[in-house]
């Protein structure tokens, strides 16, 4: 059975790494890697989501920090305006119009309205 | 030596250099009270080029398992070798114009997600000179899932 958890000396380095099935905890390479304490993991600190277009803000329960926010979306996010370390404005462009317009053959598809979004361990 | 891992109730794990017990949340490069992030699944979606002068083609790709709400997907366009992200996380569209007679070929790619799998739809309008390309559409998608 391969070893995959070390708490302990890796190569004169102390730390905690985390193989992925099959990789040698002692000797994986970055990519054999799941957690390593010589890099930061990427935790979604923060979730959520909102119905509907043009200026929406958003907040969350603060972590500590400004966190870099992601956006899952069938319209155009056009801008992020942090306002706090836990709120922001966020610019959704309404791309049903555009669709609409433009699409012209076959049925016109109709955008779901909801963007989603998170939020992850790393500075903005 | 510094104190780099705590594993009580949780596990903490901190910046070389930085004490576990002190830092702040941006010196951890590890903390279990927030979810872990990854890529569970991962493939590519082509709409092969018609050979006429329009195109609508849709294909459904089914996720592994039912996420309880919808998963962070991310879309690049596969074309000459290298890999363009699509916009907003869902799709995007190209436009260009034909300047003879003020008609436009258009182009587009969505992709619709739900809780179940990833609706793709590519469509195609061209008219005479459009500047547009006969290749096929390849998307390059990557489906993230979080622990909570």
């Amino acid at each position: 059975m391969t070893d995959r958890v070390l708490l302990g000396n890796r190569g004169g380095e102390y730390g905690l790494w985390v193989s992925r099935p099959g990789f040698d905890v002692k000797t994986a390479g970055e990519d054999g890697l799941l957690m390593s304490t010589s890099i930061r993991t990427l935790q979604v600190v923060r979730s959520g989501s909102f119905s509907g277009t043009g200026v929406v803000g958003i907040s969350w329960a603060p972590v500590g920090f400004r966190p870099r926010l992601f956006f899952g979306t069938q319209h155009a996010i056009q801008a992020i305006t942090y306002t706090s370390d836990n709120s922001a404005s966020i610019n959704v462009y309404d791309m049903q119009g555009t669709v609409s317009s433009q699409w012209n053959v076959g049925s016109v598809p109709t955008l779901s309205s909801t963007t989603y979004w998170f939020a992850i361990n790393e500075p903005a | 030596m510094v104190n780099r891992v705590l594993l009580d109730t949780g596990l903490k794990v901190s910046q070389p250099g930085v004490d576990v017990l002190s830092a702040n949340p941006l010196q951890l490069l590890f903390n279990s009270d927030w979810s872990g992030l990854g890529v569970v699944q991962s493939g590519t979606w082509t709409a092969p080029w018609p050979g006429g002068s329009t195109m609508d083609v849709g294909g459904f790709i089914n996720f592994t398992k039912t996420f309880s709400s919808i998963p962070f997907c991310a879309f690049f366009l596969v074309r000459g070798g290298y890999m363009s992200p699509l916009g907003y996380g869902n799709g995007f569209f190209t436009s260009v114009r034909n300047s003879d007679s003020g008609t436009q070929s258009r182009s587009a790619l969505l992709a619709q997600v739900s809780t179940t799998g990833i609706q793709f739809r590519a469509m195609l309008y061209r008219v005479s000179n459009p500047g547009l390309v006969n290749v096929d559409y390849t998307v390059r998608y990557f489906v993230f899932d979080r622990n909570t």
